[in-house]
């Protein structure tokens, strides 16, 4: 059974808000569990607000499209953006180990974005940034 | 988001309700911030009612511990959901601050 949805995003901080309404949306209609919509929601947050921050040098329009996949129990998330090249995957690990001195929130959301899903992979694709999670819904 | 404040004698419970995300977590440290920069140095995180919480949020809570360790603070978070728990676990913030069960604990560590 496969299943599939597309969301476009602007690029900007109010369209973020918006993803969480969109995905609870989602989530109700593919019959994904609370925890699992949660997690994508954050993955996508993370994914997102790089975008955001490292994208753009300009102030035109930016549009980010999600494209949704569910596949019986695979789920897989394709964020493409037509940012300048930038690879998220490229951060340092940060250490979550360090005493509090140490401790830096730099490379934290990509790490929380690896830990959650089961597969996130980047590729430049012409002029666009692709980022493809995984994960498997457990259903 | 809302955040909301009670002392008990010497220590402040401080309950977070709604999310901590791109979009609240700036107002969430501004008002925690000025908590501990207005004196209140033993801080009890309630957290049950904290739906959500994504990396900006996570820096909140690292700025506050760093800050009440200036001031030779403390914080303690208290009945986290378990998907917040599970952030706060892969973030490795157990590692920084003392969370527990309940709210009742927290507030007695840091008595």
């Amino acid at each position: 059974m496969r299943e599939s949805h597309v969301i476009a995003l602007r690029a900007n901080l109010a369209d973020i808000g918006r993803l969480a309404e969109d995905l609870e949306t989602l989530g109700d209609r593919w019959h994904l569990t609370a925890r699992l919509v949660s997690q994508l929601n954050l993955t996508l947050e993370e994914v997102v607000t790089n975008i955001l921050s490292y994208g753009y040098d300009d102030d035109a329009e930016h549009v980010i499209r999600i494209d949704f996949e569910l596949d019986d129990d695979l789920l897989t998330a394709r964020v493409e953006d037509d940012g300048r090249a930038y690879d998220p995957l490229q951060v340092e690990v940060p250490d979550t180990t360090a005493a509090l001195d140490d401790r830096r929130i730099g490379g934290l959301g990509i790490h929380l974005v690896r830990t959650l899903m089961d597969d996130v992979r980047y590729a430049r694709v012409g002029d666009k940034n692709v980022l493809t999670l995984t994960k498997r819904t457990g259903a | 988001m809302e955040i909301t404040s009670e002392k008990i004698e010497q220590v402040t419970a401080v309950s977070i309700r709604g999310r901590m995300d791109a979009g609240t977590s700036k107002a969430a440290e501004e008002q925690i911030l000025a908590l501990i920069d207005s004196g209140e140095h033993r801080l009890a995180f309630d957290l049950a009612e904290l739906d959500y919480i994504s990396s900006v949020g996570l820096r909140v809570f690292m700025l506050a511990a760093k800050r009440l360790k200036n001031v030779d603070g403390m914080l303690v978070a208290c009945a986290l959901q378990p998907s917040v728990a599970e952030i706060f676990e892969i973030a490795g913030f157990d590692t920084l601050f003392a969370i527990v069960g309940s709210r009742d604990e927290a507030i007695t560590r840091l008595g």
